[in-house]
C-alpha cells in the first residue's frame, strides 16, 4: 500500500484523523530540525521552532497554497521564518562557542552507530555549526538548504523568496565564507593528525 | 597523486564537514515532548463536543436565514389576506412627506403648494411624527394640494 501523499494527510488532518496528523509530523520533523539546529545552533530553539510550525498548521494559521509549491518546500520557508524571527527577538545570532564543553551540543545520540565515525561527524558537524555561526544568516540559509538538505536552486527560491540568481550568489558567497571560518578548525584537524 | 589537504572542498565545491552532518542529522528529531505537546493540541481542537456546542453561527447561519425568509413569507401572505392598514407618511423629496400614495401624487395633474399653520393635534392625526405635548400650538406647514384639493403631501417649515 502506497504512503499517502502530503495533501491528503493534510485533508485528513482537517476531518480530525489525529494519525495524519502525527504521519505528517514523522515525515517533515528531521528536515526542518535539521535546518533549525543548524541556522540556530541551539536544539531547544529549534525544538521551539519545529513545534511552531506545526501548530501552526494545526491551527491553520498559514495560507497554504497547494497550487503555488509543494508543502515541504512551505514548511522550509516557515521554519526559515520563525528562527529569523527568533533570533531577531534575542536580538544577536547565536555565537560559536569557545569553551570545549560545548562540542556535543548538536550532535543528536546515534548509539548504533560506529564510534569513531560518529566521533568523527560530531567533530564536523560541530565545526560547521561555529563556522554558520560566523556567517550572515542569509548566507546561512541558502547554505544549510544546498549543502544539507541538498535542495535544487529553484526550492531555495521558492523557500526564502529570492531569484534563482540571488540563490546562485549566495551559495558562491556563502561556499568563500565557510570556507574561511572553516579553516582555524581545519587546521587543527591537521596538526593533531 | 598529491595528497588531499584537509581544507581542499570536493570537485562540487561542498565543504567535506556537509557529509558528516548529514549523516549525523538524518535522524535528529526534536525531543519526544514537542510530538506529544502537538498530538495534544491536536486532540483539544478535534474534541467531541456535545450536541449543542456544534451550533456554531456558521452551523446555524443557513437555517436562520432559511427561517427568516420563511417568516417573512408567513407576514407577506397574512397581510395579503387582511385589509391595508393605514398607510403611514412616506418621506418624499425636498422633506416631504406623502399623504397619499405615490401613484396618486404622480399621477395629480396642476399640484399646488398651499402653506399654513396648523394645529399640532391636526398633524399627528395626518400620521406626522411629532410630539402631541401642545395639541393647540400651530406648526407652520407647506401641504401639497391636488386641484381636487386633497392633499398629496406635508412639509414642515422649520421654525
Amino acid at each position: 500500500m502506497t504512503e499517502p501523499d502530503d495533501l491528503q494527510l493534510l485533508r485528513a488532518i482537517r476531518q480530525g484523523d489525529a494519525k495524519a496528523f502525527q504521519s505528517l509530523y514523522r515525515r517533515h520533523r528531521s528536515g526542518l530540525y535539521g535546518f533549525a539546529l543548524l541556522h540556530s545552533g541551539a536544539p531547544e530553539v529549534a525544538a521551539d521552532v519545529v513545534q511552531d510550525v506545526f501548530m501552526g498548521l494545526l491551527n491553520d494559521s498559514y495560507a497554504f497554497d497547494p497550487l503555488k509549491g509543494m508543502l515541504a518546500n512551505f514548511l522550509y520557508g516557515v521554519t526559515r521564518n520563525l528562527v529569523l524571527r527568533h533570533a531577531r527577538q534575542n536580538e544577536r545570532w547565536v555565537q560559536p562557542e569557545d569553551d570545549e564543553d560545548g562540542d556535543d551540543a548538536l550532535a543528536p545520540a546515534d548509539e548504533d552507530a560506529e564510534p569513531l565515525a560518529r566521533l568523527l561527524d560530531a567533530e564536523a558537524l560541530e565545526h560547521l555549526r561555529r563556522a554558520l555561526a560566523r556567517l550572515s544568516p542569509l548566507l546561512r540559509d541558502v547554505l544549510i538548504l544546498f549543502e544539507l538538505h541538498e535542495l535544487s536552486y529553484q526550492e531555495i527560491a521558492a523557500i526564502c523568496q529570492l531569484e534563482i540568481g540571488t540563490v546562485r550568489s549566495r551559495l558562491s558567497r556563502g561556499r568563500a565564507a565557510l570556507s574561511t571560518a572553516l579553516a582555524p578548525y581545519r587546521r587543527i584537524g591537521l596538526h593533531i593528525a | 597523486m598529491q595528497p588531499k589537504a584537509p581544507n581542499d572542498h570536493r570537485k562540487d565545491g561542498r565543504a567535506p564537514e556537509w557529509a558528516g552532518a548529514r549523516r549525523l542529522l538524518a535522524d535528529a528529531a526534536p525531543p519526544d515532548g514537542v510530538e506529544a505537546a502537538l498530538l495534544q493540541a491536536f486532540a483539544r481542537r478535534h474534541a467531541k463536543q456535545p450536541w449543542y456546542r456544534r451550533w456554531t453561527l456558521e452551523a446555524l447561519a443557513p437555517w436562520a436565514g432559511i427561517g427568516a425568509a420563511g417568516f417573512a413569507l408567513a407576514l407577506a401572505l397574512a397581510g395579503g389576506l387582511r385589509a391595508p392598514p393605514p398607510q403611514a407618511p412616506v418621506a418624499a423629496a425636498d422633506g416631504f412627506l406623502a399623504l397619499a400614495p405615490a401613484d396618486r401624487i404622480a399621477a395629480a395633474v396642476n399640484p399646488h403648494l398651499r402653506r399654513a399653520d396648523l394645529p399640532r393635534q391636526e398633524l399627528v392625526r395626518m400620521g406626522i411624527p411629532i410630539a402631541a405635548d401642545a395639541p393647540d400650538e400651530l406648526v407652520h406647514a407647506e401641504l401639497l394640494v391636488a386641484a381636487t384639493g386633497e392633499p398629496l403631501a406635508v412639509r414642515l417649515a422649520v421654525n
